[in-house]
């Protein structure tokens, strides 16, 4: 007795893929025949009528292109949300880095007020708490 | 200042310049900055597919019919939506790059330029010779640097593999739409069609008329040809971005080795000459 048939994954996108070619080309050789000399000549009507027919395979090429694009996103949904969420993570770290920097910054500025009041120059001393306070505004 | 004090002051702003000389995170930042713009490039490959669609079915109004320009098709239309679909996903990536690229260049430029102007205003309030305020710039930066250096390379080991699998399938899906639904479909497609309108006005007209036609055909060519390259570099370039990022990746746990640098630039060298080929078609 034979084994049981192994179904074999379909690709949505390839397969939109391929019918947009299918129809590309079905498109293309009407308009290879509509162009090409003939005798006797193919009438008005009827060219005019294969014309129309081309572009109309034409148009579900365009269907089956967008079917095929949509389908390759649908396939990376899931990898995409994993890249978000590990930006918004890294986007934090970036976060608690300026967070680091900043504290480091208003101890650096406050011991620069502490240096002013000890030398008494009541001038150092607004300028060094100006600039302390806009750290800490900022 | 004493001789003390301007020894201790040397001391510390060589060890501040030894520890903000690491190149590797720099090497990383430059590689993430090039990547994030490859991503940002192929935007306009993108808006084209539409803009390819309308001009294959404008191709099928024949010369001297003096119809206006095809605005809207809803075939085309659905390709433009799933095109801007693959511009978002590309931004999702550029944004990846641009986080990895903010912690790697943490330290080298932000935080050391806001202590140093800190410190800059303050020195001159406490009226500290500029060496001093130098200097006390210098130890800033180096403390924000101690402080910071070991979180970030540290972020950076456990940011970088973590999504390499993902990286690479959603610049693979990228890669496939440029190359098979782009270049492969739509391109070609336009091309056949533009040449059959041609060859459509061409028959049984005189032969200045056929010479006429033939030079402004080839004009036509060449901006379908111009677009297929710029695609193609696009193609390129993607590859590159997968491909150095999986050896990023993969490196993630050594980023200190003096081999990272070396590592990357070919691949950041690569980039920066693709990037504008990419925008030159468009």
């Amino acid at each position: 007795m034979a084994p049981p048939a192994i179904p074999v994954p379909i690709d949505p996108a390839a397969e939109a893929g391929r019918l947009a070619d299918l129809f590309n080309n079905l498109s293309q050789a009407l308009d290879d025949f509509r162009l090409g000399d003939h005798i006797p000549p193919i009438p008005t009507d009827q060219l005019a009528r294969l014309k129309d027919e081309a572009q109309a395979l034409e148009d579900r090429a365009h269907y089956f292109t967008a079917q095929a694009v949509g389908a390759t996103l649908q396939s990376i949904q899931s990898d995409l949300a994993n890249i978000k969420a590990v930006t918004a993570q890294a986007n934090a770290q970036v976060g608690v880095l300026n967070d680091v920097s900043k504290v480091i910054s208003i101890a650096t500025s406050a011991l620069s007020l502490g240096t002013a009041i000890a030398a008494g120059n009541p001038i150092s001393i607004a300028a060094a708490a100006d600039a302390l306070a806009q750290t800490l505004a900022g | 200042m004493s001789r003390a004090q301007r020894g201790f002051f040397f001391l510390v702003a060589t060890l501040a310049l030894s520890l903000l000389s690491c190149t590797t995170p720099d090497a990383v930042s430059k590689f993430c900055g090039s990547a994030g713009t490859t991503l940002t490039s192929a935007s306009s490959v993108f808006d084209d597919m539409k803009l390819s669609c309308l001009r294959e079915v404008d191709s099928r109004n024949e010369f001297g019919t003096f119809k206006p320009l095809v605005q809207s098709d809803a075939n085309c239309t659905a390709i433009g939506d799933q095109a801007a679909g693959a511009a978002a996903a590309a931004k999702i990536l550029s944004d990846y790059f641009s986080a990895i690229n903010s912690l790697a260049s943490f330290g080298s430029a932000k935080a050391g330029t806001d202590a140093q102007n800190l410190l800059s205003k303050t020195g001159a309030a406490v009226g500290a010779s500029s060496a001093a305020q130098t200097a006390l710039g210098s130890i800033a930066q180096f403390l924000v640097s101690a402080a910071t250096s070991g979180y970030q390379r540290k972020q950076l080991e456990k940011d970088l593999p973590k999504v390499s699998g993902n990286i690479s399938a959603v610049v693979s899906a990228l890669i496939t739409i440029v190359q098979d639904d782009y270049i492969g479909r739509q391109l070609a497609s336009e091309e056949q069609k533009v040449a059959d309108r041609y060859l459509e006005f061409a028959k049984d007209k005189s032969p200045e008329v056929k010479l006429l036609l033939d030079d402004r055909w080839h004009a036509d060519e060449q901006a379908l040809a111009a677009k297929r390259t710029s695609a193609q570099s696009l193609v390129t370039a993607l590859q590159a971005l997968s491909k150095g990022f999986a050896d990023l990746a993969a490196n993630a746990h050594q980023l200190k080795a003096k081999e990272v640098p070396g590592l990357l630039g070919p691949y950041v060298n690569q980039l920066q000459t693709l990037i504008p080929q990419i925008r030159k078609g468009f």
